[in-house]
């Protein structure tokens, strides 16, 4: 039968991952960023959606500063989509190695 | 247009400023390709700070801060990145900002790592609750903003006292947040101008690094009575905590990745 430690050792694993899980997030998301004609870019699924189906080759776009930058679409797309690769690869990478460690604060003991 | 980083250091009896500074460079140089110039200052006396480290032990030690407002007359770059000498870049994130629009830059927000609300004191400066910006990462431009921010905040550290009765704060000591929170206000035309647009990840003075693998941090933090850990990959972080920097192993470490190709 399950004492109270071992509930108390399930929800301190289970705050701990959701902690690491946070920072991971945090850390992979400020990356998604691209410069592109002096504005700057959150790279994110709807901004891939719309240049890909964008079927005009120059447009105007609001940046993260509410500027409005004329945008190259296939030079931006070809620039978000690689950021975008680049920073969801390192994420599900680190997001797996989370997963084999049963608490990160026992690395502490190692 | 020139680009490069500058860093503040000045000698200190128990910190190594300096160290962390040539540090700090490296890890910019790495990252994000960039010159580097640290400038070494006058230590001048007057300021004095408090640090309580992660083995509970507060130390009252100078602060010798009062150089960041010269940062415009020092930098030779067209574009500048001015960073504390505790900034530990991991990544390429603030290249994006180079050859952008935007003239002055710094933070609004902190992203306590260990997720433990270390920095819930530092959200706003005054009694009325103005929040607070962070000058330990300022991206500007050679423009007319940029010089009068630093100009604002020569004449705002000039008048110490008198501000801190106007705004609210106490006056024990010159603050160069709150002096760039002020100047970043008004020349803003009394509003809050553009900032980065993601936090500043940051390491508070009772958290520590506890190891180094490359560009992998194992943070050890306080978690009511127990430790904890959290790891992070490939992440800028401020390290507030000077000590562990100045630990031998940690800094070697770093200074290893740093100077690995």
């Amino acid at each position: 039968m399950y004492i109270m430690e071992n509930f108390e050792e399930f929800a301190r694993r289970r705050l701990d991952h959701t902690r690491q899980r946070l920072a991971l997030k945090e850390q992979q998301e400020q990356r998604l960023t691209v410069t592109h004609n002096g504005g700057v870019f959150k790279v994110d699924i709807s901004l891939l959606a719309y240049l890909k189906t964008e079927p005009n080759s120059h447009v105007y776009l609001k940046d993260s500063y509410d500027n409005p930058i004329h945008v190259d679409r296939d030079k931006l797309l070809t620039d978000a989509r690689h950021r975008y690769n680049e920073v969801m690869n390192d994420w599900h990478n680190q997001h797996a190695e989370l997963k084999q460690v049963r608490r990160v604060g026992q690395l502490l003991d190692d | 247009m020139t680009k490069g980083a500058l860093l503040l250091a000045t000698p200190h009896d128990t910190i190594d400023y300096i160290g962390f500074a040539e540090l700090a460079a490296k890890l910019v140089q790495k990252h994000l390709g960039i010159d580097t110039l640290i400038h070494i200052g006058e230590a001048k006396p007057g300021n004095a700070r408090s640090f309580r480290w992660h083995d509970d032990k507060t130390v009252r030690v100078p602060w010798y801060n009062s150089d960041r407002p010269l940062a415009y007359d020092l930098s030779p770059y067209d574009e500048t990145l001015l960073i504390d000498v505790d900034y530990l870049t991991f990544n390429d994130t603030l290249k994006q900002y180079f050859g952008s629009n935007n003239e002055f830059l710094c933070y609004d927000r902190v992203w306590d790592v260990t997720d433990t609300n270390s920095f819930v004191n530092d959200a706003t400066m005054t009694t009325a609750g103005n929040r607070m910006l962070w000058a330990t990462v300022v991206y500007f431009r050679k423009c007319e903003l940029a010089h009068n921010i630093f100009e604002m905040m020569k004449n705002v550290q000039a008048n110490w006292r008198y501000n801190s009765k106007f705004w609210g704060f106490t006056v024990d000591r010159f603050r160069n947040d709150y002096a760039l929170t002020i100047a970043h206000q008004l020349m803003n035309g009394y509003a809050n101008g553009p900032t980065f647009n993601h936090p500043l990840g940051s390491l508070s003075t009772t958290d520590t690094i506890y190891s180094v693998h490359d560009n992998e941090l194992l943070i050890k933090y306080k978690d009511g009575e127990k430790y904890n850990a959290v790891k992070l990959k490939g992440t800028n972080l401020h390290c507030m905590n000077k000590a562990c920097l100045q630990d031998p192993e940690i800094y070697g470490a770093l200074d290893a990745y740093a100077t690995k190709r």
